[in-house]
């Protein structure tokens, strides 16, 4: 094959302008690309989940815009299997997503600052077993990265923090992404 | 003027040959005049004319009889040969030919015409009593400014005897003045416009008598020239009119075919015995043969329509090709056959981008004027128009940044991850110019019911802000109606 860019002629060029404006319409009309957006909580039930749940859950608040995917993880504490433990007063904290993709079946995101812990809003009191402070109890280590893909109506994958690697499944439920997350206020 | 000798009598085959050559010896000084002669000739051979065929009009004036009064003292009756004319003229079927009668009723029906005789005859009178007072000069004046008055309104052609007499009272001041010379033409010219006046033994001076009967006899012997109105070219005739106007002379039947920018003159013995027709003929094959129907101006049609409408802006660097949907109404005027001027509005709001970077919603109006032309068949109806669009843009708000996308500064997102200022670009409303194509495909539904297809587009050559949107493609779905 020559080298060199292909050459093409001022018709080609109209005629690919208009193959473009007439399908274009179409090809858009089903609008940006929204999937996964909403609320995930890990699950915790011992047949589902890939490994068992520990002293805490999370719940990924995502949203995603095209190819890539921002929100917040917030964490609770998890006492017993036989209790909700996504509750305002089991809140251990939470983080903004970054640097969030999408990928073809699946996404991942790492945490932002992910050894500072933020609360819901300025009022908020941790619960007493995050302690010695919840908004002082971060993830273990400082790069954290959630990488999960489609498992029937779930997500599941794995999270990695230093040299260790936790299997997590995701499911979806009802409501509407979060997307406060204050810094802690100075006391 | 373009004098014609008179072709000899002979068999018709000869007279058409005949004609044929009187043609082409008058085509120059006809076709400069603008006859078309040759766009008519294929129509020659085609008889009937259709409905709608121009026909060229021919104003017949009556027949000046120069002959006089014949040696026994008895009037010259009309010569048969100018009735045959008359007749054979009107029937041919191409031309629009006024009898002498129409023409002098039109003459005289002109809103004109009663106020500048009633000036001239007023002048006439005065000239009258100034002869009677023996104010010859007075006189003088008074008469040739009426009779001046007279031939220009062509009242000569309506009452011959009332000019004449006029002139006659001319020549005969200018005769008791002394003004001899002068006397003898102003004779003549009375015999010219009234070929039987006559003056009365015992009741006119015998000087005046004598005068009158010279010059009646000077003109039967140099032949009478043709008045003056024969030989000046038409103004009043319109571009497809022709003025035909004949006169005994001697034995001799002339015509003269006054065309707008030329003249021509035939003549024929009156002792033929075809010499009306073969006159007739042969100024016929010389007339313009007319002009084929004007072709009928398509009646004006209103179309318009309104309906949906969708598309994208082709050149869109800053974010991905979003779709912008809403409204179109267009309306094309078909003025000629094929020709239309056309107009469209739409109003649109766009959708997502696939990333969402657009960060508003974005509204645009855009308005399209120009025209086009329009092909048709019974159920189908194709346009295209090219002209000049104007369009504004809402403002454009653009962020590639997700966590500004999803977040918003109250939520407490630090700007490391969001700062507005640097991560989100925002460009206010423009308006736009440029050129525009519009191509429409309508298919006729029902009585006057289309669906119709329109494709646009547009490339702006000037913005007032470079929102960095341009080149608008776009399609419509429209229902149309044809007004009218």
């Amino acid at each position: 094959m020559p080298g060199g860019p292909p050459v093409t002629s001022p018709w080609s060029r109209v005629a690919r302008l208009a193959v473009v404006g007439l399908a274009l319409p179409l090809a858009l009309s089903c609008g940006a690309e929204r999937d996964y957006t909403g609320v995930w909580q890990q699950v915790c039930e011992p047949d589902e989940a890939p490994e068992a749940c520990g002293d805490f859950v999370v719940e990924a608040h995502l949203g995603r815009y095209g190819d890539k995917v921002t929100g917040l993880l917030v964490r609770y504490l998890f006492r017993d299997l036989a209790l909700d433990p996504y509750q305002r007063s089991n809140e251990c904290g939470c983080w903004f997503l970054q640097g969030g993709r999408a990928l073809s079946d699946g996404l991942a995101f790492a945490l932002f600052e992910p050894l500072v812990a933020r609360v819901p809003d300025e009022a908020f009191e941790p619960a007493v077993d995050c302690a010695p402070s919840a908004a002082q109890m971060p993830p273990a280590c400082d790069d954290t990265l959630y990488s999960v893909r489609e498992d029937g109506d779930d997500l599941l994958g794995e999270v990695r923090c230093g040299g260790e690697t936790h299997a997590v499944r995701l499911r979806a439920t009802a409501g509407r992404p979060r997307r406060v997350c204050l810094p802690v206020p100075v006391q | 003027m373009n004098a014609t000798p008179p072709c000899s009598p002979g068999p018709s085959w000869r007279a058409r040959r005949c004609a044929l050559a009187l043609c082409a010896v008058t085509a120059v000084p006809l076709a400069f005049a603008g006859v078309a002669q040759a766009e008519d000739a294929p129509l020659r051979a085609a008889p009937p004319v259709p409905p709608g065929f121009r026909k060229p009009v021919v104003h017949l004036y009556p027949l000046l009889d120069q002959r006089g009064r014949r040696a026994d003292g008895t009037e010259p009756t009309e010569p048969p040969a100018w009735r045959a004319f008359v007749t054979a003229l009107s029937a041919r079927e191409n031309l629009n030919v006024l009898p002498p009668d129409r023409v002098v009723a039109r003459q005289t029906a002109r809103s004109d015409y009663a106020a500048a005789l009633q000036l001239a005859r007023q002048a006439a009178a005065r000239g009258v009593e100034d002869h009677r007072r023996v104010r010859l000069d007075a006189a003088i004046g008074e008469l040739a400014g009426a009779i001046d008055a007279f031939e220009v309104l062509e009242h000569d052609l309506v009452a011959p005897g009332e000019v004449g007499a006029v002139a006659r009272l001319l020549a005969q001041a200018l005769q008791e003045s002394g003004r001899v010379a002068e006397a003898a033409e102003a004779w003549q010219r009375a015999l010219r416009i009234d070929p039987r006046l006559q003056l009365r033994a015992g009741m006119d001076s015998p000087a005046a008598i004598e005068a009158l009967e010279a010059a009646r006899a000077a003109l039967a012997q140099d032949r009478p020239p043709p008045p003056e109105v024969f030989l000046s070219p038409p103004t009043s005739l319109g571009p497809n009119t022709h003025a035909v106007r004949a006169r005994v002379v001697g034995d001799v039947l002339e015509v003269t075919v006054q065309s707008p920018g030329g003249l021509r003159v035939d003549q024929q013995r009156l002792d033929d015995p075809e010499a009306g027709d073969r006159l007739a003929a042969r100024v016929w094959a010389c007339l313009p043969f007319g002009r084929a129907p004007a072709t009928q101006a398509a009646p004006m049609e209103l179309h318009l329509d309104s309906g949906f409408h969708a598309g994208v802006y082709a050149n869109s660097p800053a974010v991905d090709a979003f779709a912008n949907v809403g409204l179109s109404v267009n309306a094309s005027l078909q003025v000629a056959s094929h020709l239309t001027l056309n107009a469209g509005l739409v109003v649109t709001n766009s959708a997502r981008d696939r990333n969402e970077d657009l960060r508003e919603d974005l509204t645009a109006a855009r308005f399209f004027s120009g025209p086009g032309f329009v092909l048709r068949s019974d159920r189908l109806r194709f346009g295209a128009a090219l002209g000049v669009e104007v369009a504004t843009l809402g403002d454009v708000v653009i962020t590639r940044n997700v966590a500004c996308k999803h977040f918003s500064v109250e939520d407490g997102l630090p700007p490391s991850l969001c700062d507005p200022d640097r991560n989100i670009a925002r460009t206010d409303r423009a308006w736009q110019v440029g050129a525009a194509v519009n191509l429409s495909l309508g298919v006729r539904l029902v009585d006057r019911f289309s669906l119709v297809t329109h494709v646009t587009g547009a490339s702006y050559i000037y913005e007032s802000v470079d929102s960095g949107l341009g080149l608008p493609l776009g399609v419509q779905i429209a229902l149309g109606y044809q007004l009218f």
